[in-house]
């Protein structure tokens, strides 16, 4: 079992590649962004409060009418 | 671990330390004539662990995690292509054979490798090149450590084989 040690062992000898460095970069870009999540302005936040209660509103007199 | 608190530091760490090993396996995996898809691999592969890494638990093998996405993009591909791994593989040794500077660049070893059939070339390159343990192949494999124990000796014969055919005198000095 000498032979196909040293065979394994000529493939461990086997020099890395390092991936190009342009591609390192985009890489690395995209994958920070797809990391840390976007960070939304708190106006959007109140802007949804805000449409969501004029929706509730708007149904509750919607519906008291009915009746 | 820093992954799984989404810091992008954690996937630098990550990209620094297996970015170059996984390319490495990449372009041997689809042989160097295909370079541009082991550059999209290795994309895939590492967008792949910034979506999912912060998922990962804290004991996760990454290393392992990492390999079985490589060769789950890579299989991917070659169904997408909707060719056979074989013919594919024999196709871009034609195309070593024909290109001077290719051969060049490549040693005895990396040019028999890539005459060999994709399943046993992924094998030697993980379990020889790569250094990963014979039980975590198999497990990322989805084989019996005994079936890939078999399956190694068979593909490292094979390998030997094809080394013996480029340069016969030369080899058997080499593992003399």
């Amino acid at each position: 079992m000498t032979e196909p040690d040293l065979v394994l062992q000529r493939l461990a000898e086997l020099p890395l590649e390092a991936p190009p460095a342009e591609l390192s970069r985009k890489l690395t870009v995209a994958a920070h962004a797809r990391l840390v999540p976007l960070k939304v302005h708190p106006a959007w936040s109140v802007a949804l409060a805000a449409s969501v209660l004029t929706y509730l509103s708007w149904a509750l007199a919607y519906t008291s009418q009915l009746f | 671990m820093l992954l799984a608190r989404r810091d992008p530091r954690g996937f630098d760490q990550a990209y620094a330390k297996y970015g170059a090993r996984l390319f490495s396996f990449l372009t041997r995996l689809v042989g160097r004539a295909e370079r541009h898809s082991a550059e999209d691999l290795l994309q895939q592969t590492f967008l792949r662990l910034a979506e999912h890494g912060p998922e990962l638990r804290a004991d996760s093998d990454l290393r392992a995690w990492l390999y079985t996405v490589a060769r789950n993009a890579f299989l991917g591909q070659v169904r997408g292509r909707r060719l056979a791994t074989d013919t594919a593989s024999l196709e871009l040794v034609t195309d070593y054979s024909a290109d001077t500077e290719a051969r060049l660049m490549l040693g005895d070893v990396e040019q028999a490798l890539s005459r060999l059939r994709v399943e046993d070339r992924e094998l030697l390159l993980l379990v020889g090149a790569e250094g990963l343990e014979p039980l975590t192949v198999s497990r990322m494999l989805s084989v019996e450590p005994a079936t890939l124990r078999k399956r190694l000796a068979r593909a490292r014969q094979r390998l030997l084989h094809e080394l013996e055919r480029a340069a016969p005198h030369a080899i058997k000095e080499a593992l003399s």
